[in-house]
């Protein structure tokens, strides 16, 4: 059946290619075939001391690789899209075993009547900002949560737009049992094209019908709760939002509000009593069926060298999934926009606060100013606590803090500077859920130089020394320790671009490894890369050993291991 | 254009238009044949396979001996499975970590096999996270047992030698490579665990021992007609000590369960279950 579905894609596009060459011959042709490919594979090279063993791929696959091959052709006013994925030995849905399988993960077919918009297939789409409703694919995360099936959008009026759709979700290459339906209104309002102000309103409701397993099971979960824990399960929960972004000159305003009706989902602070031998005890973890909201609001103004901006959120029990046993990355209906600077630097972005569903109430500070073209400066301030609900004596919970500063200074067109200092308090407790741990305290200042050799030629060194605070309870760094970091990176212009980097465990710390007689060791994390680029072709061949990290939610630990191998990647668009 | 907007959400409104039927939770007791397996899969540096012992626990006080658990530590490569700083023991078996092999690979730990069925999500025949496994048991009571197993053990205090006869029954007609699995178990080991409260002792329950027969459970049949009886018996003498340390017998308990495999499709359910325990 599988392969009858194959060959039956193949040849409609091969239909639709002839055609279009056919008539490009003719003289007469509107189609348009674009497309993009990504492939990654990895060669995996075992390395005891650093804990890059004991999986399918190290064990005895040594190779593992991913590839997306994403057609789209357009004629006749009508979109077909078609993306072929293939996944082997891939560590990406479970870094710990090793998942082999390839279809068609995409497909859709889209097509404007006048007013009216009709999309079948896969479709990625968002309602606002995507509190209640984003379909969306994020593929080094293994989150492809396009809503497979339909979607009809008609224009009001040139600026206002209503849209209704209903699908079920995609889970691997097959769908989620839950079935979603929704609809939006948005729209474009401003006083003529002289006003310096508009407005862009919107409102949106999406609904999720259980299955009738997953209804079932949850029953039969909850019926097994003492009296006082059990409630009561409906099939059906809906999710509201009500959105606008208001631009009044260099003003800018966006502010959402959502609802959640009655929905289950695992809250895993939660408390519920069990029964033990000796009576009874209060365990953490148990499915709840409680409404939820958030609120978002983003704050903008920008003039010539200065922009500032604000964000707060807060998030209550807004934990939406098409299947409410899963956990992870896995099953997402709803995307909570993360309250946190988004870092590249390696040191800069070892510590990152994940999205707390259940409880979450943040803000965010961004301010840049450059006095003029040559210098500018960035601070950047988050701060993220729960709702009271992690330790529930003791009210609110830090979750993460991060002052982030930047000076940039750029000297003709020679040479540039960045460099800076973040200071972080990373709540490992909650988002890795370790046990007896401490909040997680880093200082990093770092830089980063670029020096233009010729016109072709540039050379950029690059490096962060991370600081961690001390674990008084184990008596050593907290997690890791402290880090140094080296790159140098070389580039001829405009092809290729060589990197030589090293991660250096300067200061173990309590996790990090240790050797026969229980020291701890000093281990180097070293990475070589060659990238090469050609038009729209770019290679990377890399060497790389990084260190392990571990993931926690839902009760449920997930490793994301060390690795040690070598990775190419290819990406080329036509 | 306010009236067509007007309408348009009268028309999404309509999401709301029928109120749903609520159903009564279903009792939570099952009056079944059926012994359902539990085979979890713990770790000792875990702090959440502390609260899913409690969920056993729990489980247990509902179902009673209809709920038949084997916990194995593992050697799965992450530190949650390593004993807990300061542990006396490691409860690492080969053996558990053979049969999670058979089970699948985890996202992590603790998780669980109920009849070794694919009742998790994507088909997994590992289910997580531990609050799940409660309305799977509840599913599978429900599913008539394909065959009777009768248990019966002698053991000898002296030489501590242990005489397991285990009878199977068929209740239908069945065809495949059937299996029967021998395993022991011990409850009451107090050693290090991970938990909300830190590194604690803690009472360790089920915890696997050994396979008497093969891991992958020994050939029972190839087809076994209704109401036809098949016997099988082990001998097995259970160790004072080991590595993992003192075998306290009269804690430890024989589990047999009977499994359908197909090899060619990777997969296995359990047909019944039993459990004795030395001390009874």
């Amino acid at each position: 059946m599988k392969n009858l579905i194959y060959t039956l894609w193949a040849l409609l596009f091969l239909v639709l290619c002839h055609s279009a060459i056919a008539q490009d011959q003719q003289g007469n042709s509107g189609g348009i075939l674009s497309g993009n490919l990504e492939a990654n594979a990895n060669f995996f090279m075992r390395d005891t001391l650093i804990g890059a063993e004991g999986t399918p791929q190290y064990d005895r696959q040594l190779f593992g690789g991913e590839s997306w091959l994403n057609l789209n052709y357009s004629n006749w006013g009508f979109e077909f899209g078609l993306r072929f994925d293939v996944y082997n030995n891939s560590f990406l849905p479970n870094p710990l075993d090793s998942y082999t399988d390839e279809g068609i993960g995409r497909w859709f077919v889209k097509k404007k009547i006048h007013k009216l918009g009709i999309t079948v297939g896969y479709i990625y789409d968002q309602i606002g900002s995507g509190i209640i409703f984003r379909a969306y694919e994020e593929r080094p995360l293994f989150i492809d949560n396009a809503l497979f099936g339909l979607q009809l959008t008609y224009d009001l009026s040139p600026d206002w737009q209503i849209k209704g759709f209903t699908g079920r979700q995609k889970n691997r290459f097959d769908t989620y049992e839950s079935v979603l339906k929704g609809g939006s209104i948005e729209g474009f309002i401003s006083s003529g094209e002289s006003a310096n102000w508009s407005m862009a309103p919107g409102l949106g409701v999406v609904g999720k019908t259980l299955s009738d397993g997953a209804y079932t099971q949850l029953q039969n979960t909850v019926a097994n709760y003492l009296p006082q824990d059990t409630f009561s399960l409906q099939y059906n929960s809906y999710a509201f939002t009500l959105y606008n972004n208001l631009t009044i000159g260099n003003f800018n305003w966006y502010v959402e509000g959502a609802y959640k009706t009655g929905d289950i989902y695992f809250d895993q602070f939660a408390t519920r009593l069990t029964r033990t031998e000796g009576g009874v005890k209060e365990v953490e973890g148990k499915y709840a069926n409680n409404d939820g909201s958030v609120i978002y609001t983003s704050l903008s103004w920008a003039t010539r060298g200065f922009g500032a901006s604000v964000e707060a959120k807060r998030t209550e029990n807004f934990n939406f999934r098409a299947n409410p046993f899963v956990s992870l990355n896995q099953g997402f209906i709803n995307f909570l926009p993360p309250m946190t600077r988004i870092n590249t630097y390696r040191l800069t972005s070892r510590y990152n606060a994940a999205t707390q569903e259940i409880g979450e109430q943040s803000i965010q500070a961004d301010i840049t100013y450059a006095p003029t073209r040559k210098l500018s400066f960035n601070v950047n301030f988050s701060n993220i606590t729960d709702l009271g609900n992690v330790n529930k004596d003791q009210g609110e919970t830090l979750l993460y803090r991060e002052l982030y500063t930047e000076v940039q200074y750029k000297y003709k067109r020679k040479w540039s500077l960045i460099a800076g200092v973040q200071m972080q308090r990373y709540n490992q407790e909650v988002f890795e859920e370790k046990p007896e741990v401490p909040i997680v305290e880093t200082f990093t200042p770092y830089f980063d130089f670029l020096y233009k050799i010729d016109r072709k030629k540039a050379i950029r060194f690059e490096s962060q020394y991370m600081m961690i605070g001390d674990d008084i309870k184990a008596d050593s760094k907290q997690d890791y320790g402290s880090w140094l970091f080296g790159l140098v990176e070389f580039t001829v212009a405009p092809h290729w671009t060589f990197t030589i980097s090293d991660m250096y465990n300067i200061d173990p710390g309590k996790q990090s490894p240790s050797d026969a007689t229980g020291e701890k060791i000093d281990v180097h994390y070293p990475r070589f890369d060659i990238y090469y680029t050609n038009k729209s072709n770019r290679f990377s061949l890399s060497y790389v050993k990084q260190v392990e990290g571990v993931v926690c939610s839902g009760g449920i630990c997930r490793l994301e291991p060390a690795f040690s191998g070598v990775k190419m990647t290819v990406n080329s668009s036509f | 254009m306010f009236k067509r907007i007007l309408f348009l959400w009268a028309l999404s409104l309509s999401f709301l238009a029928c109120e749903e039927v609520i159903q009564p939770l279903p009792s939570p007791q099952v009056d079944s044949d059926r012994k359902v397996l539990l085979e979890e899969f713990s770790g000792g540096n875990c702090q959440p396979c502390a609260d899913a012992a409690d969920e056993i626990s729990n489980l247990l006080g509902i179902h009673g001996e209809n709920l038949i658990v084997v916990t194995m530590h593992t050697y799965l490569p992450a530190p949650q499975a390593s004993p807990a700083p300061g542990a006396t023991y490691d409860f690492r078996t080969d053996e558990g970590t053979e049969i999670l092999n058979i089970l699948g690979v985890p996202f992590g730990i603790p998780t669980g096999g109920v009849n070794r069925r694919p009742l998790g999500i994507n088909d997994s025949r590992l289910i997580s996270p531990f609050s799940a496994w409660a309305g799977i048991i509840s599913d599978e009571l429900n599913r008539p047992p394909l065959v009777d197993v009768g248990l019966e053990t002698t053991f000898n205090a002296a030489d501590r030698s242990l005489s397991i006869n285990v009878n199977i029954l068929s209740n239908a007609d069945l065809n495949g490579d059937i299996r029967l699995t021998v395993m022991i178990a011990e409850n009451d080991i107090t050693d290090k665990q991970l938990t909300d409260d830190g590194v604690v002792d803690f009472k360790h329950k089920h915890v696997l021992r050994d396979v008497i027969s093969s891991v992958s459970g020994d050939n029972l049949a190839t087809s076994l007609s209704t109401n036809e009886l098949v016997n099988k018996t082990y001998s097995y003498t259970i160790p004072t000590t080991d590595e993992r340390g003192p075998w306290v017998a009269e804690n430890c308990e024989i589990i047999a369960f009977v499994t359908l495999v197909d090899d060619a499709a990777g997969e296995q359910e359990v047909l019944q279950a039993a459990q004795v325990k030395l001390s009874e």
